[in-house]
Order: structure tokens, then C-alpha cells, then sequence
């Protein structure tokens, strides 16, 4: 008798199936079952006993209408309701202001749009483990529209409204010419173009060009913040602190409680973080294209601003941006020497190496030695740098060239 | 009753002057010999539409035409049949099936999945494929995706590969949850290629079939409709498994037309060594007693041993003789499961460069791993199975030269009955695969990975259970959404990284040398066996050197082990208990009654036994203290009415050992009945309320005990009705005790002949298990026992 045919004879009426059987007492364990009707879910409890339980909290639906009132949102289509905030240029977010939607704001490999052609778009998702099981029920796009920064977010009352609001979404991008994220590179846009090709909808909505503000955050701050979230970019950057702020982690739980239990106190905390987040990335902008040119004054690292440059292949302004620097950590004084020398400054990169030398740092005394070597050919200087050398293959090999070329047979004191 | 030994005429050949010289020398321990014979090659024509670059890639490979199965399997298959390609090991099968993928490629685009059941089988795959590809410049792209696929390969993967190579547990992990990455790959998908289908049986198959349940949903969402090529080692339902896998009708073929060389086999049971206590010679020292002689014959040889640890302890034994002086290249090498990969490569590479002499292997070694072909087998113990049993014997054979496959029993009762009845095993066709796709826990893991990758809509199906009542019960808890038709995924988590498809519980255990001061990893062990292998004080054989292990961290999955010279081995010692919850259905005859139903038992492994090599006499004991391990699972049970039992035996310490004895003899009857591995299947004694359970204690003698109280006595208990268990041994069950119930008497009456039959006086591990020579004196003989136990059993009495 297989497993299905086993359940039938749990769920049937009498509860014993076999006739040969005799009534047992109840303590016997050879009582044929237990009378009643064990259900599937009866034996998955038991099957299951070591995992979690049935959710107790009182289920029910909520009214989309009155969470609508609740929010100040508008129904668009059956289960999607719809935010607009619009807010003048020069309005505060935090201790910054947004900008004009005429800048145009440069970014490596970012082509030079006017603000106001393009969208910044943030998500808020059912879970944060990614997969086609993730829903985006709150999807955040801010851009320029009638006179003004307009926040425009979409909120999911029941799965049945994903299809409107993708295709709203779409409307709403297609004029824009490029969208800009926190992290979208990974999460934000693959997620919705599986949301697009789960509902059977074009995903080109999505323009192809798009800049994800973590990446220059992480070049620039890495070494200055203790995380690159993006709450440390508005504290650092913008003066934002955010008050009563809803933790990421507990986002999907609040869409869940209006999904099961018809709660959604909790969904305005949701859109009052995202639409803080769509903000953010306006105000980044500017933020962060100062902070790549003056580092020092955003409290940048010269040496990730410097190698933003680099990357555009603006090696003189790097290097005049690292001469200016009132501090650079070891790195940066390497990529200074390092662009001095290429300048054709090989004394002003030997001045940095001589520094380094002396607070012992192997790669400087290495330099060093290769600079007196090849440049000022001061073999007995170079050879007594590759003395100090910790020892390795490398520096063997240096040093029997160095005494070849000092002359054979004379050799320096290993201690000077 | 044995086929009569033939005279097999000692030519030139080196295989059949050995097979001559164990007849000659030991032909007492024959028990019977079959003689598979030569088999000439079918060849067909290639098929007319076969695209020009795929007949000159063939043809600059040496292949300018196909074996005849091969051709049935392209026409089958490209009329769009399902097709499941049975043929024996070497006989061309791969190409049954990139034949087809192939051509599709060349000429409309179509995509191919090929899974393999381990990954070590997806790189010989995608090695062979490259080769074809370059022979022909096909600029076909074929590329594996598994675990090891770096990060910024993947997208080429899944948006350029024409033939993707990878295995269900990657497929149910990284690419069904994550379909719509694969949109691409999937409207295109023609062709779904299952190797090794054989080995999707139990467990693993249950999940497998749902994981291609699964796979069918996203492809219809795709709106492709891929057909299936299957490819099996010999069973006996093939199209059976292969219809329950892929949940559609599916063409067999069975018919090779591959050649094969001349196929000895002898069964062999070692010498009775002890009379009075039945006990015969270990059937490892028969085992290297042939292989020795296979070897010193320059014959390329295999043993299959049964577990890990024979599998040392026979190397050891081989490397005694053949491996003696360090200095030497070895030419005896250990596979099996637990080593690292690149070990495991590294003794392919040698065996097939013929480097290696001897390997002795589990049944690692008996899937498609290509390492060359062999002359002689040796299996060390029946394997369990028919199938698996011809599995192994076709490591050995060359296409134009003899074989020879020798079967050593071992005093397992299984082995006893096949070896000393050999027209059974000669006889009979090979087993039938069995999966239970619907097995409830199975199928659950599965709907609630299904619901994440797509909605459930009202009236789709999954499965042979009541699909709503299972996403009612996902709702109730909150997993579930039901909105209008349509239930969708409500959690934050991906629920395929809980779902494991090989093991009830996640986690290797990692296997840690720290001999030198340092930390090097020297193997892996899966949770199911690591309670019984890893405990502190065991002794841990890798390529037959000994390491004490020294620390286990349970929760961190770990074990620090440091290399000894210990001169023993250890076996863990196991306590089962068990209690009855429910019984799903009960019969009850005049003196006894068998039921079926859902238990809840609890392991304890409380120590271990120290055993020394070669003379394997037990020279310790250490304790264990590991976490109990629990499990629901379901059961068949048989017990006695306590007054027939009161009525029959003298005393319970009687009646006790007589319900062990019987127990022992069951259990193995019942694997062969459901033709299981007998380790899917558990038995135990005991009380069905856990009161207590009975083991065989050190004297040799049955005790009950419990584990609050330790031992108790039989006499002093107010309730004694003992029963035997035989219990599915995965929880939740996977149907094997269904079929058991329904076979409850054959079961008895089988063992009671098993016993009876036995040519030992009072007992021996052949029948009733191993008594000692104490018992003797302890006034009634054991096997006697078991029989009334027997009797009492099937109703007719002693």
C-alpha cells in the first residue's frame, strides 16, 4: 500500500482498515490508530515536531481603501497604491539641499545627463535572500516632473497588483535616460528584471545606463567609515540622521503583517525609509562628485579620489590631488611617488621613498634601492637598501647583481 | 541445486587460468558458477539526417558507425519520445544521448541539461564533449555549473551554453530558485538528460523525481516541453523508474549491441573453521586470499568492499603483501567515499593508466567513473542488491577478453541464503529501483520550493497528494499566501538552502590531521555516519592509516584526529529504542499479530569496541558521548501474546534471546523482500512503549536495558512483550514498510526456513548471529529459540 493510499485510510471514516484487526485497549500499542481522521496536517505536525508550529496571530484582511486614507496614497489598479511627494530644488534633506535639476553631474564611465533625465530607484523587498520567490512591493522612483523632485512610490496591497505596477514603472522610465541606485548593480535591478520576466512584461523598461552610487562610496570611504551602508553616506555626507528609522531587516515582516493579518500600521514607516532613501541618492550626486574632487573637504580618501581620476586617465590632476592632500596613508604616499616618477620627479618620489625607508617599510626600501640602482647608479647606496631588505629570493638576486656591478670582490659590511 | 562447476579449459588466457587454478585448488568452496558468454557487436548504419560536421567529428574520433542500440536510442529519441537507454558498463551509452543533443544544437539552436549524479561525473562529461567538439570544430559550447563555476562565468554560462552539465543538487539549489536568470536557456531547452538513473533510488530519488517535477513546472512556464534521456545500469524496471522520475511514459531499450568479452562467475563460501559454533573463515581473508592470486597473475583486479572501514582493512591487508618496501611505486590503492576529490582523481588517473594493480573500493567506484577496464572483481560480501551485485562484476571485461567476477559470502545471513542457494541468485532478475515521490515530507520540501519559484494556481498539480491540503497546511503556517487562485511565497528565506536531497540532515563533518602541528584536511564525512565513525577514541582508516581521533566538536562539524600505529580497529556499539505512535493497520492471528505504523526512535551509540587486526579478537572498550539521535519514522512489527509466549518458553531470558535470534534472521530476509539496501532498512527489539529495548550484551547473551536505568531484569518486569521492529530508516519513512507489512508472513516463513536450513548446531552469524562459546552452558540452544520465536510468529507452532 503506498503513502497515498495510507493517508486515505487515515482520513477514512472508521479509522481502521484492516478487518482482521480486533479491538485493542487504548494503552495497547497495537490499538489500529487513533479514531477520528488524522489529517495531512495532523501528520506533518507530528512528522515535523522538532520544526516551528502553526502561527497563531490572528489572520485576516486588511481594507486597501482605508490604508490608502492611512498612507495619502492613491489606488492606481487593483492592489497597487501610488505616493507622490513633490519637492522644490533647494528643499533641506538633512544638512544638504537637492539640487537643480540643470546640473549635470560626472561620474567615470557616466555620461553627462542633467539631473532631471534621471530616475533613482530603490525597492523594498519580501525577503533579502533574493530569488524568484522575492517580491519588490515597494518600488521608490524619484525624477523630475511637473516643476519639481517627485518621489513617487508604488505599494503592493495583494500579489494580484504586481502586474500594474511593473507596467507603471515602465510609463514612468520611459522618458529617462539613465537610473541611478544604492547597490541596484546587485540586488535593486536583477530583482526587477526577474519581477519583469516573471509577469511576462519587456524588462527594457530599464535603461541600460545605470550608476550604482555603493561603488564610488566604497572607493572613496572604505578606509574612513566603519560600512558603506547607505544610512553612513547621508551621516557623513549629507548630515542626515535619520530618527525612528524602520531597520532593513525587519521590512519584509511589515508587508507580511498586512499580507496575513491585515495590519499595516507599519507600511508608512516603510515608505517614509524609502522615500528618505530615493532622496539620498538625489543629494549623493553632487555629494559625491565634490568629494571626488576635493576629498579632503568631504572627508574622503585622496587616494580613492585619486584613482578615480586616474581611471579617466587624468593622471596630472590625481597627482596634484594627492600634492594637496594634508595626509596620506602609506598607499597613497606610494601612488604619489609612484606619479611623481612617472612626471619625471624620480627626486621628489625618492624624497617620499626616503621617508617611507626610514620608518622601515620594505616596498619604499625596495623603490629606493632600484632608484639608485637605475637612476642616480649608486650601487653601493642601492646595495646597502637591498641589505635592509627582508630576506626572499628576490633580494638575493639584487644583491648578488649589486655586488657584480660595485666590482667583484668588494663587498660592503653587512651592518652599515 | 549449484549450477555444476564446468570445466573451464585452462588456455593461454591469464583470467581463465586463474579461474581453473581456484576451481582446482578450491573447489569445495565453490558454490556455483555462471558463464556469461562472449557477445559479438551489432552495428547500425549512421541515421541518414545526421548533420555532415557531427558524421566528420565522429569520424576523425575513429566512429564511423553505431552500435545497434546506440541507433535505436536516435530514433527513439528524435520522434520525441521520452527514452531511457539500459546497456551494461563500456558499451557507448554517451553517445546514445549527445548523438541527439548534439545535432539539435548544430541545426536549431536547441539547448541541452545534463545531470549527473556526483560532480567528479560532469567533468568527464564535459572532458569528453570538448573532445568531440574539437575533433569536428563544432563550436558547440558545453560547460559545467556547479559549486566550483566562478562567479563572473555564470552569466556565460547560462546565456551561451548550449549543453549546460550539472547535478540535482545544484539544479534544486542555484538554478530552479533562480529561473528567470536562465529565461533564455529554458525557452530553449530541448533536451534533459538523466545519467545514471539507477542510482536515483530511495531517498535520493524521491527527492529527484520532485526536483524534475519542479523543473517541468518552470519549463512549461517557458514553454518548452524538453524530452528526456535517461541512461541505467541494468535493473529490473528501468522504464518503471525511469516513468516515476520524469512523471511521464518513457521508451526503454534494453538490448545492447556493444561487445563483451567472456564473463566468468564463481560464489564462493569461506571454510567452515569452527564446527560447534558454525563459524566460518572472514570472507576478507578469502577476498585477498583471491586477489593475491589475481595480482602475483599480472591481472588487473578490484575488491568491492562493503563499508569504509573494510575497505582499509583489506587494503592494509593487500598492502602488507604488495606494498611492503617504501621505496617502490605503490600497486594497491584505496577509493571510497570520505576522501578528498583530488585523491579520488589521482587514483582514476593511476588506475586507468594501469599504475595500479589492485584498488579496493566501495560502491564510490560503481558509477560511471571512467577508470579503464579490469580483469578480475572480487566482491567482498554480497552487495545487497542484484544490480548493484552486476554493477561491480562489470568493472571487470574487456571487449575481447575473458573476465572473471568472484563473489565471497560473508557469515551474513544474506550472504549465507545467496551463496548456498545459488539458482536464486543466478536466476533472478535484477531488483526493482523503488522511489516515493510522494512520500509526505519529501513531497512538502518540494511544493514549498515549488511555491517559491512560482505561484501554485488552483487546479495545477504536484505530486499524487491533495496538492491544496498541503499549501493550506504552508498557509496555515505562515509560509503561503492565498490570494484569489493563486498561493504565493510569504517568507523571507530560500528554501532550497534546507532542503538537502542526499541526507536527512545538512553538514559534513570535516576531518582535521593535526600530527604535525598543523591542520590539514584529510577527509570528509557525512552526518548520517559520522555519530558512529568520529567519537573520540575511534580509530579513522584513510588509505589504511590509522588516525585516533581526539577531539569531535559536534556542533562545528569537525574532527581532530593525529596519525598512530594502533594495531586494532574500533566498531561503535548502537542502542535503538523505540516507540510505537500509531498503528495504521494490524493483524492479528492466533498467537501473534503484525502491524504497520508510525514509530518514534531514538539512537544512542554508548561506546565502542576495540578489535585487533587479524586475529579480531576484542581487546577494549571506550565510551562515547554524543547527542541521542531521533527520528519518526514508520515500522512493521511483529509480537506474541505474552501468555503463548509465557506458555512456550521457560523463561523470559529464553524468550528473549529466541526474539533476537529471529530478529537477526528477519531483517535480512525482509532487505531481500523489498529489495532494499539492507541499510534503508533498521531492526530493533525491544518494548513497544520504550520501556526498554534488548541488545546482545557482551557476554552474548540478550539483556534489556533502558537508557535511564541501564540493564534491567526480564523476569522483574510486570509488562514483557517484546517485539521486533524493521523500520524504515529515514524519517517520515520512504515506503519501504508498506510493502514489508503486505509481505509480513513471507518474512517469517522465510527466516524460519533461513534458520532451519542452516547446517550450524545452535547457532551461527549465518542464521540467528554470532553466539558465543559460553552459550553452550547456558542450557537451551539459541537457534532453537529463534525458531519457536519463528513458529510462534507464523501460527503454527513450533
Amino acid at each position: 500500500m503506498d503513502l497515498k493510499q495510507r493517508l486515505r485510510t487515515l482520513q477514512a471514516e472508521t479509522g481502521v482498515a484492516d478487518r482482521e484487526a480486533v479491538a485493542a485497549p487504548a494503552s495497547d500499542p497495537l490499538a489500529t490508530g487513533v479514531p477520528g481522521q488524522p489529517s495531512v496536517r495532523a501528520r506533518l505536525d507530528r512528522l515535523r515536531a522538532a520544526t516551528r508550529g502553526v502561527d497563531h496571530r490572528p489572520r485576516g484582511d486588511g481594507d486597501p481603501e482605508r490604508l490608502a486614507a492611512a498612507l495619502g496614497a492613491a489606488a492606481v489598479a487593483p492592489g497597487v497604491l501610488r505616493v507622490d511627494t513633490h519637492l522644490p530644488p533647494g528643499a533641506r534633506h538633512g544638512a544638504s539641499a537637492l539640487p537643480s535639476p540643470d546640473a549635470v553631474v560626472g561620474f567615470s564611465g557616466w555620461p553627462r545627463f542633467p539631473l532631471r533625465e534621471l530616475a533613482f530607484i530603490d525597492t523594498e523587498t519580501s525577503g533579502l535572500a533574493g530569488g524568484t520567490g522575492t517580491v519588490a512591493f515597494n518600488i521608490g522612483v524619484l525624477g523630475w516632473a511637473e516643476g519639481a523632485w517627485r518621489s513617487r512610490q508604488y505599494v503592493l496591497t495583494g500579489f494580484g497588483g504586481e502586474a500594474a505596477m511593473l507596467a507603471a514603472l515602465a510609463a514612468d522610465l520611459r522618458a529617462c535616460s539613465g537610473v541611478v541606485t544604492y547597490n541596484g548593480g546587485s540586488f535593486d535591478l536583477p530583482l526587477l528584471r526577474d519581477r519583469y520576466r516573471l509577469q511576462r512584461q519587456p524588462d527594457s523598461a530599464l535603461p541600460e545606463a545605470h550608476l550604482d552610487l555603493l561603488h564610488p562610496v566604497r572607493r572613496l570611504y572604505r578606509n574612513r567609515w566603519s560600512d558603506c551602508r547607505l544610512a553612513s553616506a547621508e551621516a557623513g555626507l549629507l548630515g542626515l540622521q535619520r530618527r525612528d528609522d524602520l531597520p532593513g531587516a525587519e521590512v519584509p515582516a511589515v508587508w507580511f503583517d498586512w499580507i496575513h493579518r491585515g495590519r499595516g500600521e507599519r507600511l508608512g514607516a516603510v515608505l517614509g525609509h524609502n522615500r528618505l532613501d530615493i532622496l539620498s541618492l538625489l543629494a549623493l550626486m553632487p555629494a559625491l562628485a565634490g568629494a571626488v574632487r576635493a576629498p579632503e573637504r568631504w572627508g574622503a580618501c585622496p587616494l580613492g579620489a585619486a584613482r578615480y581620476w586616474l581611471q579617466q586617465g587624468r593622471e596630472r590632476r590625481a597627482r596634484v590631488l594627492l600634492e594637496r592632500a594634508g595626509e596620506l596613508d602609506v598607499d597613497g604616499l606610494h601612488e604619489l611617488a609612484r606619479l611623481r616618477r612617472r612626471a619625471g620627479w624620480g627626486e621628489g618620489a625618492a624624497a617620499i621613498w626616503e621617508t617611507l625607508a626610514n620608518q622601515g617599510c620594505p616596498r619604499a626600501l625596495e623603490q629606493l634601492a632600484k632608484f639608485h640602482e637605475h637612476v642616480r647608479r649608486d650601487m653601493h647606496t642601492a646595495l646597502a637598501l637591498a641589505d635592509r631588505l627582508p630576506a626572499c629570493e628576490a633580494r638575493e638576486r639584487r644583491r648578488a647583481r649589486l655586488l657584480r656591478r660595485c666590482g667583484a670582490g668588494r663587498t660592503l659590511p653587512l651592518d652599515l | 541445486m549449484a549450477t555444476p562447476a564446468r570445466a573451464v579449459e585452462t588456455a593461454d588466457d591469464p583470467v581463465r587460468r586463474l579461474t581453473g587454478r581456484l576451481q582446482g585448488k578450491y573447489g569445495g568452496r565453490i558454490t556455483g558458477q555462471l558463464v556469461v558468454p562472449e557477445r559479438p557487436a551489432h552495428f547500425a548504419e549512421m541515421p541518414e539526417g545526421l548533420d555532415g560536421r557531427l558524421r566528420e567529428a565522429l569520424a576523425a574520433r575513429g566512429i564511423t558507425q553505431l552500435y545497434s542500440h546506440q541507433r535505436h536510442a536516435w530514433e527513439s529519441i528524435r520522434t520525441g519520445r521520452h527514452t531511457v537507454v539500459v546497456t551494461p558498463t563500456a558499451s557507448g551509452k554517451t553517445l546514445c544521448y549527445n548523438l541527439p543533443v548534439l545535432q539539435s544544437a548544430l541545426t536549431d539552436g536547441g539547448k541541452a541539461l545534463y545531470l549527473f549524479p556526483t560532480k567528479a561525473l560532469s567533468q568527464d562529461q564535459v572532458a569528453e564533449l570538448t573532445e568531440l567538439n574539437q575533433a569536428g570544430d563544432l563550436g558547440i559550447r558545453a560547460y559545467t555549473f556547479d559549486g566550483d563555476t566562478p562567479g563572473d562565468a555564470r552569466k556565460a554560462v547560462r546565456t551561451r551554453g548550449d549543453i549546460v552539465v550539472t547535478n540535482p543538487d545544484m539544479l534544486h539549489k542555484g538554478v530552479l530558485p533562480h529561473h528567470t536568470k536562465w529565461a533564455q536557456f529554458f525557452e530553449s531547452l530541448r533536451y534533459v538528460v538523466i545519467d545514471e538513473t539507477h542510482t536515483y533510488r530511495g531517498v535520493f530519488g524521491s527527492h529527484m523525481a520532485n526536483v524534475m517535477r519542479r523543473l517541468h513546472r518552470v519549463c512549461r512556464f517557458y514553454g518548452a516541453d524538453p524530452v528526456f534521456i535517461l541512461s541505467s545500469a541494468t535493473i529490473g524496471n528501468p522504464a518503471e523508474l525511469a516513468q516515476g522520475l520524469v512523471g511521464d511514459a518513457v521508451h526503454a531499450i534494453t538490448d545492447s549491441g556493444a561487445p563483451a568479452g567472456e564473463k566468468q562467475l564463481l560464489l564462493w563460501n569461506p571454510p567452515v573453521i569452527n564446527h560447534d559454533l558454525g563459524i566460518r573463515a572472514s570472507s576478507r581473508s578469502q577476498s585477498t586470499r583471491i586477489t593475491r592470486m589475481a595480482v602475483r597473475a599480472g591481472l588487473k583486479s578490484i575488491v568491492f568492499a562493503r563499508s569504509r572501514l573494510m575497505v582499509e582493512v583489506i587494503t592494509k591487508y593487500l598492502k602488507d603483501v604488495f606494498d611492503s618496501d617504501p621505496r617502490k611505486p605503490t600497486r594497491v590503492a584505496a577509493y571510497r567515499g570520505g576522501y578528498l576529490p583530488g585523491e579520488r582523481r589521482d587514483t582514476e588517473k593511476a588506475l586507468r593508466a594501469g599504475n595500479v594493480d589492485c584498488v579496493v573500493a566501495t560502491s564510490a567506484l560503481e558509477l560511471g567513473v571512467d577508470i579503464g577496464s579490469l580483469d578480475v572483481c572480487v566482491l567482498d560480501g554480497y552487495p545487497g542488491t542484484i544490480a548493484a551485485t552486476w554493477q561491480r562484476l562489470g568493472r571487470a571485461g574487456r571487449r575481447e577478453r575473458p573476465a572473471l567476477g568472484v563473489l565471497v559470502a560473508s557469515s551474513q545471513p544474506l550472504d549465507q541464503y545467496i551463496v548456498r542457494n545459488p539458482e536464486f541468485f543466478l536466476g533472478a532478475s535484477p531488483e526493482h529501483a523503488r522511489i516515493d515521490p510522494d512520500q509526505l515530507l519529501i513531497l512538502l520540501d518540494h511544493v514549498r520550493c515549488a511555491a517559491f519559484e512560482l505561484p501554485f494556481r488552483q487546479g495545477e498539480r504536484f505530486g499524487g497528494e491533495d496538492l491544496e491540503q498541503l499549501l493550506a497546511y504552508l498557509e496555515e503556517q505562515g509560509v503561503l499566501h492565498r490570494e484569489q487562485d493563486t498561493w504565493h511565497w510569504t517568507e523571507d528565506s530560500y528554501p532550497a538552502n534546507s532542503v538537502s536531497l542526499r541526507s536527512v540532515a545538512e553538514g559534513n563533518f570535516v576531518v582535521i590531521d593535526i600530527t604535525d602541528g598543523g591542520q590539514q584536511i584529510v577527509a570528509e564525512v557525512d552526518y548520517s555516519s559520522a555519530a558512529e565513525t568520529l567519537y573520540e577514541g575511534a580509530i579513522y582508516l584513510v588509505q589504511a592509516a590509522p588516525y585516533q581521533v581526539e577531539r569531535l566538536d559536534w556542533d562545528g562539524r569537525k574532527a581532530w584526529v593525529r596519525q598512530t600505529r594502533a594495531d586494532y580497529y574500533t566498531d561503535a556499539i548502537d542502542y535503538t529504542r523505540l516507540k510505537i505512535l500509531e498503528s495504521f493497520e494490524s493483524a492479528r492471528g492466533r498467537r501473534s499479530e503484525s502491524a504497520n505504523g508510525e514509530v518514534h526512535l531514538v539512537r544512542r551509540i554508548p561506546g565502542f569496541k576495540k578489535i585487533r587486526y587479524y586475529t579480531h579478537e576484542n581487546i577494549g572498550y571506550g565510551n562515547i558521548n554524543l547527542p541521542d539521535q531521533e527520528m519518526h519514522t514508520t515500522a512493521v512489527w511483529w509480537e506474541v501474546h505474552p501468555d503463548e509466549l509465557a506458555h512456550v518458553f521457560p523463561s523470559r531470558q529464553e524468550a528473549l534471546d529466541g526474539f533476537l535470534g529471529a530478529a537477526h534472521a528477519m531483517h535480512h530476509v525482509a532487505a531481500l523482500r523489498v529489495m532494499s539496501e539492507p541499510n534503508d532498512l533498521g531492526r530493533a527489539v525491544g518494548d513497544g512503549n520504550a520501556r526498554w529495548f534488548a541488545t546482545v550484551g557482551p557476554s552474548g547473551r540478550g539483556q534489556i536495558r533502558s537508557f535511564d536505568n541501564g540493564e534491567m531484569n526480564p523476569e522483574a518486569e510486570q509488562r514483557f512483550r517484546p517485539a521486533v521492529f524493521l523500520y524504515d530508516n529515514y524519517p517520515g519513512g520512504v515506503g519501504l514498510s508498506a510493502p514489508l507489512y503486505d509481505q509480513r508472513r513471507a518474512v517469517v516463513t522465510d527466516a524460519r526456513e533461513l534458520v532451519a536450513a542452516c547446517g550450524c548446531q545452535s547457532g551461527c552469524p549465518g542464521c540467528v548471529g554470532p553466539i558465543l562459546a559460553s552459550d553452550e552452558t547456558r542450557g537451551f540452544s539459541p537457534k532453537q529459540a529463534a525458531l519457536q520465536v519463528l513458529g510462534l510468529l507464523t501460527g503454527d507452532g513450533p
